[in-house]
């Protein structure tokens, strides 16, 4: 009795996300489904809730094949997914979203109420009133009202996407508990997550992707953290990020590039102090909700600061929107770049040159030819190749994009570049390249700061990395004193003895 | 499919070769954004030969100076779709506003160029509010409704519905004359339709306008002033609008309240049957010409065939909507 | 749920408000004839506004109901030397079948509904005057009991706006009482996350484009059997009013939220200022004006409360329920 997963394969053009994967996860326990960014998991979670249709493959529950060719037959033939972005509304009350997956085409609101209050006690909800806009709860109880839903379909396999990613340690113990519960019921459950202690914790075993294809199996109980990075990973670390190209130790007297002093906004509860070098690279970490974009996002003018001092060598810097920050020579790429990263249906070379032409003002005369040569150069230097200077972004592959996305910033010639997430979407092989490039930038005097949930590339990429627990800064550490399993405790409980 | 081919071989040609002299590359050299020069060529030849009377030299004066007001309020409303904010549906208003301010001014005895300068500043007062609300945030097409009304009704309250009729009209030179035999509201039209083309591709507003309505958010982030751009946008409409006035003005020598009813449909629909993509973010103002050009030639051919108004405005409504999704599945398609 | 209550209560005590004021201050304000005949176009706005609502709920706008309720009361009367029934059937099964196809098409291309919709308008104002191109159809004088029967007076209303107001309540105890109803406001919600729910978002689409044309022609022909008479070019100001009046009522144009009792009460407090204008001798480009202001602030007032809601400018350039790009 389980699921299995018989040669899935989805490719995206030349691309191919998902190569032949095949693995079984048995009723009774949970299975936990790890791989890095842009191994596969989303593709496969994507395919089961019926998002996206397999290239090839097929999916079977208990012997037999199963249809999840849409949203609907996927729910119906049992599977159930709480993806990464809950698909809870959050204009209709708890009550609704429950009555939404229900099957009935009546809505008995009472009968409703009072079964998904039976659901919302069982994860620890019992205090929330079931009345309230999902909008108006904060993002834990969401993840639980998720579940809670997915517990009230009957599903007889349960697919969680990092469930407790965004969640406090009350919570997560919540979350556990009702997986748990879950298995014990006899149901298939599919966890996917990043931290490897839960892995020990609620797992049975475990299946890793790696580039589209299974790269290994095996159960918790007798296996080494190590084994389980490898298998991530499938190479060593240090060849994946570039080293630091000579420069001056930056001591004392070496002018700084961004002073933060006791900045604070609306999203943290301490202050954040910063010194950041010319041509130093500053990672920012910490859980989802933890406040760890916060500082970023200040210093890009998109929250306001609400106390404490920024500035930008040496004079005071406040940026009130964006044109402020970008004549103020900070560059800034948010988390989803696919969306504002660039201008999808134009050509590379308007994207690239697009910050110098927002610099240029209004008003004047600008030359096409002369734009679209000016961006050469720093193709160049991004790495991008000059025949697709003329096509239009859509048609680049990811990691091209994300070149695009930030090497537009040069153009500007900026002095601080901020960024979420460096390499959210771009398969492993860009990433190293992606890594290259923004180092050798900083290598010629750019100062980083980066936001990131992933802790290889905090500890990989970063020089410095800024820890955050509770929407407050906790500690500032260089990155060569931390170690993965460091890190991740420092992130989870904010100090360093778990 | 061999027939098609030969019979626009020609146009195929010198069209494609005129994009390659700007030297887009790739992107600009495709199929799709000859298709509405094609359908031109091919209305105007099928009917010079069907319709006696088309190809008549009064007659096509006439078709030219009627797609020229089109066309004129059309290039000024297709800012607004550049910009990424869909159509006004306000256009008539503004052109009826512009039309009464004019022969008031001059009525009162005012020379012609305070007139014109009244009409203009009234004109960018009206864009500007507009394009701030919308710039707020505001349902573009919800906000344009509701001040067209509210501004439809002032204008009528202020000019207890009369007809305003000048005695002397100043303005008769280039809202009814010639010039060569082509009138000069064509004249117009074509100047303008070059300055918007130049201006979209050669000036950094311009272009900064084209960003904007291509990806709004990339565009802030970047640092472009989107809100500044969307007022821009619907000044520029407004102006055309009042500019639309003005010419009518100098045509027919008063100013009633009726007078450009139709009006905004009509730019609407040379706007979609132009082809300009409707969610923002191309720069081909041409299109804006061409469809003003498109419909206005259907509208005679049908005339002089003796279909009435009912018959056009459907065709009108049913090309608008055929090419809109045509391009919307092609834009899929492409992705 | 408060802030629902908190609009409710807010649109009631300005009706009541506003009926105060123009009882005292307007002559034959305070009367039954005046009040009967502003709960019959309460009700008549009120079945457009509602059936704007469908779409403006599901993220969407229907911009060509004016169009849609000429049509349906052309074919309505035309039919009607025949059988008036059989001609109100076929009305509304035309104005169905085209709703359910508009729907169709925007949610298979993702076209803009708003640009799809204004093209409708002036095509099917094209074939209004195609089916009457000069004398407007009128109602056969056998059926003119058909037009007194309306505007009977029954109670504080007429026969035409106990009609009205039943149908509106149906339909407001439809989307309060079914799963569609519900995923309608979900799908205007959040487009992604209503069909991560398990909702048919195209079937979603398909009924609020349906309901929104039957609405609209259901309107429409009342308006044409009261009247007697249907023409080519009339009722265009049925999009202005009816879009007004479900804004009034806090429908909101990015989706998501709307409730019919508010609309009932928006529909309620433009008509009341149209009455008291009416009666006061105001020229009808005063009521214009005051539309046109009346929609302008409440657009305004309703992104200012979007605002507080924490909505980044970013999001506010989300077009009617669909990101601009996806």
């Amino acid at each position: 009795m389980m699921l299995e997963i018989l040669e899935l394969s989805k490719s995206y053009g030349a691309v191919a996300a998902l190569s032949g994967v095949s693995f079984s996860a048995e009723r009774g326990k949970v299975t936990a489904l790890l791989g890095e960014n842009g191994a596969g998991k989303s593709t496969l979670v994507k395919i089961l809730s019926g998002l996206v249709v397999p290239t090839e493959g097929k999916i079977a529950l208990d012997g037999h094949i199963i249809d999840t060719s849409t949203p609907d037959r996927a729910s119906k033939s049992g599977v159930a997914v709480v993806q990464q972005e809950i698909s809870v509304l959050p204009n209709l009350s708890i009550t609704e979203n429950f009555m939404l997956t229900a099957p009935s085409a009546l809505l008995r609101r009472a009968k409703a109420a009072s079964a998904c209050r039976a659901y919302l006690d069982r994860l620890g909800l019992g205090d929330v009133d079931v009345g309230r806009p999902t909008g108006s709860l904060s993002v834990g109880e969401r993840q639980l009202v998720e579940i809670a839903r997915m517990l009230a379909q009957d599903a007889q396999v349960l697919v969680l996407d990092e469930p407790t990613a965004a969640l406090g340690d009350r919570d997560i113990a919540l979350v556990h508990q009702a997986v748990r519960r879950l298995a014990a019921e006899g149901k298939v459950v599919l966890y996917i997550t990043h931290r490897l202690n839960e892995l020990e914790e609620i797992c049975e075993q475990a299946v890793v992707l790696r580039n589209g294809q299974v790269a290994d199996r095996f159960a918790t109980a007798d296996t080494s953290i190590a084994r389980v990075i490898y298998a991530m990973v499938g190479r060593e670390l240090n060849e994946l990020y570039p080293a630091v190209g000579n420069r001056a130790e930056p001591d004392g007297s070496s002018a700084s590039n961004l002073v933060l002093t006791g900045l604070r906004t609306a999203g943290l509860l301490g202050s954040v102090d910063l010194d950041l070098k010319p041509g130093e690279i500053v990672a920012t970490a910490g859980q989802i909700g933890s406040g760890f974009v916060e500082p970023l996002r200040a210093v890009a003018g998109v929250t306001a600061m609400t106390a404490g001092t920024m500035r930008l060598q040496g004079k005071a810097y406040s940026p009130r929107n964006h044109r402020e920050r970008c004549s103020a020579g900070v560059a800034y790429c948010s988390a989803d770049r696919q969306l504002d990263g660039f201008f999808p249906d134009r050509p590379v070379w308007e994207t690239m040159s697009a910050p110098a032409l927002a610099a240029s003002g209004l008003w004047g005369s600008a030359n096409g030819q002369r734009l679209r040569r000016s961006t050469d150069r720093l193709a160049d230097r991004m790495t991008i190749s000059l025949a697709y200077r003329d096509r239009a972004v859509r048609a680049l592959s990811g990691g091209n994009a994300q070149k695009v996305s930030i090497g537009k910033w040069l153009s500007n010639d900026p002095q601080l570049l901020l960024v979420e997430e460096p390499t959210r979407g771009v398969d492993v092989g860009a990433r190293a390249e992606v890594y290259r490039v923004i180092r050798s930038l900083a290598d010629q005097g750019l100062s980083v700061l980066f936001a990131s949930t992933d802790l290889d590339e905090v500890l990989g990429f970063g020089e410095r990395v800024m820890i955050f627990h509770n929407r407050r800064q906790v500690e500032t550490l260089p990155a060569s004193a931390l170690t993965r399993d460091k890190l991740a405790t420092w992130i989870t409980h904010g100090s360093c003895n778990g | 499919m061999v027939a098609a081919m030969v019979d626009l071989s020609g146009v195929r040609t010198t069209a494609s070769q005129s994009a390659q002299s700007k030297g887009r590359g790739s992107v600009a050299v495709s199929l799709q954004s000859l298709a509405p020069i094609a359908p031109i060529a091919l209305i105007f030849v099928i009917a010079a030969v069907a319709i006696p009377g088309f190809a008549s030299g009064p007659n096509l004066i006439a078709v030219v100076q009627a797609s020229a007001i089109t066309g004129i309020a059309a290039i000024g409303a297709a800012a607004i779709t550049i910009v990424g904010k869909f159509v006004s549906l306000a256009i008539e208003q503004q052109a009826v506003t512009a039309a009464y301010v004019f022969t008031a001014v001059l009525s009162i005895g005012q020379p012609v160029a305070v007139a014109v300068a009244a009409t203009l500043i009234v004109a960018v007062i009206i864009g500007a509010v507009q394009g701030y609300l919308v710039a707020r945030g505001l349902n573009p097409i919800v906000t344009t409704l509701a001040f067209g009304s509210a501004l439809f009704g002032a204008v009528v309250l202020l000019s207890n519905n009369r007809t305003i009729t000048l005695r002397h009209n100043p303005l008769a030179w280039l809202g009814g004359g010639t010039s060569w035999g082509v009138p000069n509201q064509a004249v117009v039209f074509v100047i303008l339709l070059a300055i918007g083309t130049v201006f979209l591709s050669h000036t950094r507003l311009g272009r900064q306008i084209v960003l904007c309505g291509a990806n709004p958010k990339a565009a802030e982030l970047i640092g472009i002033p989107i809100s500044r751009l969307v007022i821009i946008a619907y000044i520029s409409a407004a102006l055309a609008s009042a500019l639309v006035g003005m010419l009518v003005v100098g045509q027919v020598s008063q100013a009633s309240s009726n007078m450009f009813d139709g009006l905004t449909i009509d730019v609407v629909a040379a706007i979609l049957v132009g082809g300009i993509a409707i969610q923002g973010g191309e720069g081909q103002l041409w299109r804006a010409g061409v469809g003003a050009l498109i419909l206005t030639m259907l509208s005679n051919i049908m005339l002089l065939l003796g279909l009435d108004a009912g018959v056009r405005l459907l065709l009108k409504g049913g090309l608008a909507a055929a090419v809109l999704l045509a391009m919307t599945v092609m834009r899929r398609r492409s992705r | 749920m408060s802030r629902l209550d908190k609009g409710l209560g807010l649109r009631l005590g300005l009706s009541i408000l506003l009926i105060v004021i123009c009882a005292i201050e307007v002559d034959g304000f305070a009367t039954m004839a005046t009040l009967a005949s502003i709960v019959e176009n309460v009700a008549l706005i009120g079945l457009l506004a509602a059936g704007l609502m469908l779409t403006m709920v599901a993220g969407q706008l229907d911009a060509a109901v004016a169009s849609v309720a000429a049509v349906s009361a052309i074919i309505a009367l035309l039919l009607g030397p025949y059988s008036l029934v059989l001609g109100i059937v076929v009305a509304l099964v035309v104005a169905g079948l085209y709703g359910c196809g508009i729907g169709w098409i925007i949610a298979r291309t993702g076209v803009s509904s708003l640009v799809l919709t204004v093209c409708m308008l002036i095509g099917l104002r094209g074939l209004a005057l195609i089916l009457v191109p000069q004398s407007p159809a009128v109602l056969a004088d056998g059926l003119l009991w058909v037009s007194d029967g309306l505007v009977a007076r029954v109670g504080p209303t007429t026969v035409l706006g106990i009609i009205g107001l039943v149908l509106i309540l149906a339909l407001g105890l439809g989307m309060r009482c079914t799963r569609l109803g519900l995923s309608l406001y979900a799908v205007g919600g959040n487009l992604e996350r209503a069909r991560g729910s398990g909702v048919n978002t195209t079937k979603v689409y398909m009924v609020a484009f349906a309901g929104s044309a039957m609405l609209a022609a259901t309107a429409g022909i009342l308006a044409a059997l009261r009247s007697g008479s249907a023409s080519g070019t009339g009722l265009d100001s049925f999009l202005l009013d009816g879009v007004t009046a479900a804004v009034v009522g806090g429908v909101s144009l990015e989706g998501g939220r709307g409730s019919i009792i508010n609309v009932l009460l928006g529909s309620l407090i433009v008509r009341i200022i149209a009455a008291a204008a009416a009666l006061l001798g105001m020229q009808s480009s005063v009521e214009s004006i005051a539309t046109g202001c009346i929609l302008l602030a409440m657009l305004l007032l309703d992104d200012a409360l979007g605002t507080r809601r924490g909505m980044k400018t970013a999001a506010r350039w989300r077009v009617l329920g669909r990101p601009l790009r996806t």
